[in-house]
């Protein structure tokens, strides 16, 4: 299996079957849609998916350039004709990159979840023009002034501090914002342990600082419209991922997948 | 428990309000006097532009604390913060 034609150096391309992704996860990625992304100096991120096996098969890798990304995706093509769990981990599990199994709700919620992660960045790429370091600084700077403008004395504290503070929202739920851009909202139960992680955020290419004071309003406004925004994932769906991972690991070799590990999916 | 915000941002008289837009720039700001005719229809047409390209308005209290989400104008406010659309990552 080969992509139709690779991109050049600094393209967004799509390839009609394959499906390249994302950043290395500690357990799995994947992605939906066939996008390769660079900026003209780092390809952030590529991955192959095969759907003409037995179900869906993953490999994912950051690569730093264009070479290595023919001699990555040239290794998964030669790969993928061999039945799924052998290519899986024959090709996926390094000590950067692992994976799990795809047949079952939890494929679902990583494939899905690593697709839009693409797919929004690759929008992020089409806005707007290059920026400079200097110019990225200053509106950093700008935007972190924004946020702590907003923040209590607390929030602020622990922001300075730890990269990242607690908001209650309407509904009276506890909520982490961490400084990342994606994948960074968290919703505490009682104990202050995380429930859930919330994938949302503004649209276009704004300083991630914007993006936690967006999601702080958003919160503090109305949580219920924030929740139908974002995609949600429960912790419990990440420990059922990992399950599924060790049990790939302890049977790694095998050419399909032993019938337990089906049943326990 | 939370606290009042401070804000390192110096709060504008009583006459003033200002409108931060956030965006690739950080923020970008418009200031009207309410007093000036002039800088109120400014504001708002920035204010109408914005929400036409689909940003959500909220009253801020001077402090930076949240206020609501508010769909017209409002020239006595003292903080709008505007924020694009929200999306799934």
């Amino acid at each position: 299996m080969q992509p139709e034609a690779l991109p050049r150096y600094g393209d967004i391309a799509t390839f009609s079957r394959t499906i390249p992704s994302t950043a290395t996860t500690d357990y799995m990625t994947t992605a939906t849609s066939g996008i390769m992304l660079s900026t003209g100096q780092t390809i952030y991120s590529f991955a192959g998916v095969d759907n003409s096996t037995n179900g869906m098969h993953g490999w994912t890798a950051l690569v730093p350039s264009q070479r290595q990304i023919v001699q990555e995706w040239n290794a998964f093509a030669r790969e993928a004709s061999r039945p799924w769990a052998n290519t899986w981990l024959g090709t996926s599990l390094t000590s950067s990159t692992v994976t799990a199994t795809n047949q079952d709700v939890y494929y679902n919620y990583a494939y899905d979840r690593e697709a839009r992660i693409v797919q929004n960045i690759a929008e992020e790429l089409r806005e707007g023009p290059r920026i400079t370091s200097e110019q990225r600084d200053e509106i950093e700077l700008r935007a972190k002034n924004l946020l702590l403008s907003c923040l209590t004395p607390d929030q602020r504290t622990m922001y300075e501090r730890e990269q990242k503070f607690r908001v209650v929202s309407n509904r009276g739920n506890v909520f982490e914002l961490h400084h990342k851009r994606l994948h960074g909202v968290y919703r505490l139960d009682m104990q202050g342990k995380k429930i859930e992680e919330w994938c949302v955020s503004p649209h276009g290419r704004i300083p991630i600082c914007d993006v936690l004071l967006s999601q702080k309003v958003m919160l503090e406004s109305d949580e219920d419209s924030l929740r139908r925004d974002a995609n949600v994932w429960t912790f419990e769906a990440d420990r059922i991922g990992q399950q599924i991972h060790r049990a790939l690991l302890q049977y790694q070799g095998h050419a399909q997948p032993p019938d337990y590990l089906r049943e326990a999916i | 428990m939370l606290q009042p915000a401070i804000s390192p941002v110096p709060a504008t008289s009583s006459s003033t309000g200002r409108i931060e837009a956030v965006d690739l720039t950080g923020d970008s700001k418009v200031f009207w006097d309410k007093n000036n005719e002039a800088e109120v229809a400014a504001a708002r047409a920035s204010f109408e532009t914005l929400t036409r390209k689909g940003y959500r308005a909220f009253r801020l209290g001077a402090d930076g604390s949240t206020g609501e989400q508010i769909r017209e104008f409002d020239e006595n406010a003292e903080r709008i913060l505007m924020l694009p659309q929200m999306r799934g990552g």
